[in-house]
């Protein structure tokens, strides 16, 4: 039997730690049981194959072959003794390239190549060239190549290249041009569709994730056995990857970049090589930048999606995402995450099987265990459905969207792992959930609105990647999707509209938006839809009577911005600049001149909020609430609900407790001008503390935050203010035992007691 | 803000400064008409005037003091029972009867190769009193005499001052007129009116000042004196220590201070307005030197 596989082999010596969500894991289905640290080649079907030893008698080394329909694993003898570090396969069969294993450890041991042909056959030869980490890559042709690596009994990097190939029985192995220019590392090989391999990139840095880095690509024919120089990439990068699409042409993505040091995440932005014009062009950006991982196709679907796991977002984070590039629509898509990844060399051996035309992947660390879950491809039918437990996104602070109607809601950006993420998924209030098309700028925080025709808009946030300014306090661009039956179908469009990443945003019944700037301005921007798409036009409103902005003490005192349907705005919560004075001007000394204030000195905690009445053009300060600082809501008939939060009071007690000070919930009138408790018959379970958060889905009204039992140290509880019973409901509770990273981004989908149906992020928002 | 030396604040507060208050100005110095160059150059003029290393006219500073068990540089102050306190209740104040004595003492000032040789003021009044002190005046302030009894006072500076309605570190005070005083803190810096700040201070050495403007009776005075010399901040209301009629004439006086760590209280009697002004700078109380390093920066606007 002939077996083909993908030619991005898993070179995986040192195996990322990856603990991702269980909660769409088939129990079905088995992954295979990999030995630690041994390199894998997974092929067109799934099928894994690598090495392993027995040290219980007898034969002790193993190749086998994990078989994704069967789930059997397979096991033929080696006749020598492996000691694997890199694998390939192609119709060839499996080529495994390490030494052989002899008692005591001995350097300067020959390097081996071995293949096991399709017929089971194991030929073996040593390599000319003594040396480690080299690049082994299957040709098209039934070849393989052996390229740079170290050279043994030194440091010293090579760019030498050998190749192998089958001849009746025997290997053969000849030495190729080295690859032109400086020694370095972290390039990336692609066998490309005319049989030529392109060398992409790389670095003469001593140490990883460190410039310079090179945009050069060189080609080399393996039949005139010659280099020519390729095309520049348009990004200077190494440790990306490079894989070929069906049609020719070649995806780069991520890697590291100029400006990436040790605190920057990796490069998010891909490029395509082109063999027609022999050019790169940018193409879509990936959800989130990561450098030295690995490629495969998903299982079923060569040439359709293409999968992208391990590797590092940051020189000291591993990532745990899987990435999907969908060739139908030529867009990146997160579908799948974890959120503890603690790799140093980014590798990550992994895979995905088919199982009732459901995509899962499993990912097998050696270190820190097995992982399994289903994956939200694009061309997976029917969509995946979440139950009691939810979806776990692995993002915090994204933007939230409520769904409407039959559209879903939308969980936009967030970071993962501290990186900022341009991840999007769709969930319906059925269930469904779907990985959609990424942003073309990653964000966490900023503000998402829907737009009358249906189609969505979203401002602001932060992008901490390297490529925006240092100290930047602009936020990334504004993106609109056009929505429509088919979330899958669709792309983020960048509009022409900045907005300071500390704004906050608000919108207006008729969907006009209201952006409260720091400083106090505040403006209307109307928006108009022409041919279905948004055109932004900003209006001047007088300025805020107090400057506003997010808490200080505590980021969860959010400022909250609201239209009512009779025009009023209201701007509510965060920190007030409490001190105003009146500036000394040209005509200060006339009696009869009008003063300017400007706000001046420290923040505290806003006790009032401000209502902008159209008809007089001003903005009315509400009368003071009783407790200061904490978030709120604003409610469709113009009350804030507020809340102040709980803290420790006073001194820790004798047996270990802090005194704490109780939150409290209050309502305004409508007029702002009074205060009274929330009326409910009994106090919301969930504490009010630091992280605790009101908001509305649906007009009705919910409370995140740490339930007085499990303190994990994010939101362990979600209630729901059951008006009808005037009582707080729990919809979700955390286990004791969770960790608070379990929870992160979690997606509810729960049917009220009023008959509602919701998605609730149990972060609130 | 540039840092100040302690040790020359503090020695220039040992010689005493002029108080001329009409040196560098004509009589109409702040008039309505007034283009903004020359009274903010006047008001310049003035602060120069009074600033501590002045050396002419040094009885201005030693005529009231705000603060007990404190020390001075210098030797100005003297045994003697001819002070009064200014002793203030919620229904009034009233002046009475006190009496100075004086311990020679001096202050080594962080960067002083010397210590700086001083006197510690010890104030006691004749007839025990629980009721607020806020200030201990010689009984004859300049030209003012004053003598124990009950004062017309419009704010005691116990509770806040009346605030405005937009404003809020300025200070309203109800005369007994019906009309009002207002006090209003002025900010002048670079970022919002460059061209001032160029016309106050042309060296531009400096990028923000607060001022006090004093409103009433519809004109306005700008008063000497500076807030926040070394913070760059207002301290709320509470620079406005007093305001009540101390010299007798039926009109507003007031006390205020602009101490910022070191700094001085300003007693503005309206006796000693010129033509077209509100009040005149009658006294000056300059705070005992502080270990405080002045590194007071602009505030972010």
């Amino acid at each position: 039997m002939i077996r083909r596989y993908a030619a991005t082999a898993l070179a995986l010596i040192l195996a990322a730690a990856c603990f991702f969500n269980l909660a769409l894991a088939s129990e079905n289905i088995v992954q295979p049981e990999l030995p630690a640290g041994r390199p894998i080649a997974v092929g067109d079907t799934g099928e894994a194959v690598w090495s392993e030893g027995s040290f219980n008698g007898g034969q002790r080394y193993f190749y086998s072959r994990w078989n994704p329909a069967t789930r059997q694993v397979k096991k033929l003898p080696l006749p020598t003794e492996c000691l694997a570090e890199a694998a390939a396969s192609n119709k060839s069969g499996l080529a495994l390239m390490g030494q052989t294993v002899i008692f005591p450890a001995q350097d300067g041991l020959p390097n081996v190549f071995w293949l096991v042909t399709a017929q089971d056959k194991v030929l073996s030869m040593a390599l000319p060239m003594q040396r480690r980490s080299a690049h082994l890559l299957s040709l098209s042709d039934g070849s393989f190549l052996v390229v740079g690596g170290k050279l043994i009994g030194g440091e010293q990097r090579t760019n030498a290249v050998e190749r192998i190939s089958l001849a009746g029985d025997r290997l053969l192995v000849e030495r190729l041009p080295d690859i032109p220019g400086a020694l370095r590392a972290g390039y990336t090989l692609v066998a490309l569709a005319d049989g030529r391999v392109m060398v992409l990139g790389g670095s003469t840095a001593e140490y990883l994730g460190m410039e310079p880095y090179f945009p050069d690509t060189f080609i080399l024919d393996p039949k005139s056995k010659a280099w020519v120089n390729g095309p520049k990439m348009v990004v200077p990068r190494a440790y990306a990857s490079a894989n070929l699409l069906p049609d020719g042409r070649v995806l780069v993505a991520g890697g590291w970049s100029p400006g990436h040091g040790w605190n920057e995440h990796a490069d998010n932005r891909t490029e395509i090589w082109d063999a027609a014009s022999n050019s790169f062009k940018l193409a879509a950006p990936m959800p989130v930048g990561v450098a030295m991982h690995q490629t495969m196709w998903a299982a079923g679907q060569q040439g359709k999606e293409l999968l992208l796991a391990g590797g590092m977002l940051k020189a000291w984070e591993g990532s745990a995402v899987v990435l999907a590039f969908d060739l139908s629509s030529n867009e990146w898509r997160m579908v799948g995450q974890g959120y503890n990844a603690d790799s140093h060399e980014g590798t990550l051996r992994f895979g995905s099987v088919i199982d009732h035309d459901k995509t899962y992947f499993w990912c097998d660390t050696g270190l820190s265990g097995r992982t399994f879950y289903e994956l939200r491809l694009t061309s997976d039918t029917p969509p995946t459905i979440i139950g009691e437990s939810g979806l776990v996104t692995g993002r915090a602070g994204s933007i939230f969207l409520p769904a409407q109607g039959d559209r879903p809601a939308l969980s936009i950006g967030g970071q993962i792992s501290g990186v900022d993420s341009a991840a999007v998924d769709a969930i319906w209030p059925d269930g469904r959930i779907q990985a959609m098309a990424s942003l073309n700028f990653a964000r966490t925080g900023g503000h998402g609105f829907r737009l009358a025709n249906g189609s969505v808009l979203v401002l602001g946030g932060i992008d901490s990647s390297p490529r925006t300014e240092p100290g930047s306090r602009t936020a990334p661009q504004t993106e609109w999707w056009a929505g429509g039956a088919n979330p899958q179908q669709s792309r983020w469009i960048t509009l022409d509209f900045g907005l300071e990443s500390d704004a906050v945003v608000g919108q207006m019944s008729n969907g006009d938006l209201i952006v409260v700037h720091t400083d106090g301005r505040v403006e209307r921007i109307a928006i108009t839809l022409t041919h279905g798409k948004p055109q932004l036009q900003a209006i001047e409103l007088p300025h805020l009577n107090r400057k506003r902005r997010v808490g200080v003490a505590n980021p969860f005192d959010e400022v909250q911005v609201r239209g009512l349907p009779d025009g009023r705005i209201i701007v509510a919560g965060g920190d007030v600049q409490v001190d105003q004075i009146a500036l000394m001007q040209e005509d200060s000394m006339r009696a009869d001149s009008r003063d300017t204030y400007i706000g001046i000195g420290e923040y505290l905690p806003a006790r009032r909020y401000e209502t902008y009445e159209p008809t007089s053009k001003t903005w009315i300060n509400s009368t003071a609430s009783h407790g200061a600082g904490g978030g709120g809501v604003i409610l469709d008939d113009g009350r804030v609900v507020r809340m102040k939060r709980s803290k420790i009071a006073g001194a820790q007690k004798k047996d270990g407790t802090w005194p704490v000070e109780s939150g409290l919930l209050e309502v305004s009138s409508a007029d702002g001008k009074t205060w009274h408790g929330f009326n409910a018959a009994e106090f919301p379970l969930a504490t009010l503390g630091d992280q605790a958060r009101l908001f509305i889905i649906d007009r009705e009204l919910f409370l995140s935050g740490q339930s007085t039992t499990v303190n994990t140290g994010g939101p362990t509880m979600v209630q729901w203010f059951n008006a009808s019973e005037s009582r707080w409901q729990t919809l979700w509770e955390a286990a004791p035992q969770d960790n608070w990273r379990d929870h992160l981004g979690r997606m509810l989908v729960r049917t009220l007691a009023n008959g509602k149906r919701v998605v609730i992020p149990v972060e609130g928002y | 803000m540039p840092r100040k030396n302690i040790a020359a604040w503090s020695a220039a507060i040992v010689v005493f400064s002029s108080l001329l208050f009409n040196t560098a100005r004509g009589d109409d110095t702040q008039s309505q008409a007034m283009p903004s160059k020359q009274w903010l150059a006047n008001l310049r003029h003035e602060m120069e005037a009074i600033w501590p290393d002045k050396t002419a006219n040094p009885a201005r500073r030693s005529q009231f003091v705000a603060g007990n068990n404190i020390w001075q540089p210098g030797r100005k102050f003297a045994d003697g029972k001819d002070w009064l306190a200014l002793t203030c209740r919620a229904d009034g104040c009233k002046l009475v009867g006190a009496e100075l004595k004086v311990v020679k003492e001096s202050w080594q000032g962080h960067y002083d190769d010397k210590p700086t040789p001083g006197q510690r003021l010890h104030f006691k009044l004749t007839e025990p009193s629980d009721a607020k002190i806020v200030a201990w005046f010689k009984t004859a302030v300049g030209s003012e005499s004053m003598k124990p009894g009950n004062v017309p006072t419009y704010y005691s500076g116990i509770g806040h001052p009346k605030p405005t309605e937009k404003g809020t570190l300025e200070a309203r005070v109800d005369l007994p007129d019906g009309g009002n005083a207002t006090l209003v803190p002025l900010l002048l810096s670079s970022k919002h009116s460059p061209k001032l700040v160029t016309e106050f201070d042309p060296s531009g050495n400096s990028s923000t000042h607060f001022f006090l403007q004093l409103r009433s009776q519809g004109l306005r005075q700008l008063l000497p004196g500076e807030f926040g010399s070394c913070s760059a901040s207002v301290p709320g209301q509470s620079y406005l220590l007093w305001a009540g009629d101390l010299d007798g004439d039926g009109k507003p006086d007031y006390l205020i201070s602009f101490i910022d760590e070191a700094g001085p209280v300003h007693l503005y009697l309206s006796s000693r307005a010129n033509p077209g002004q509100l009040v005149g700078l009658a006294a000056i109380y300059d705070s005992p030197p502080s270990d405080f390093e002045c590194d007071g920066g602009d505030p972010e606007m």
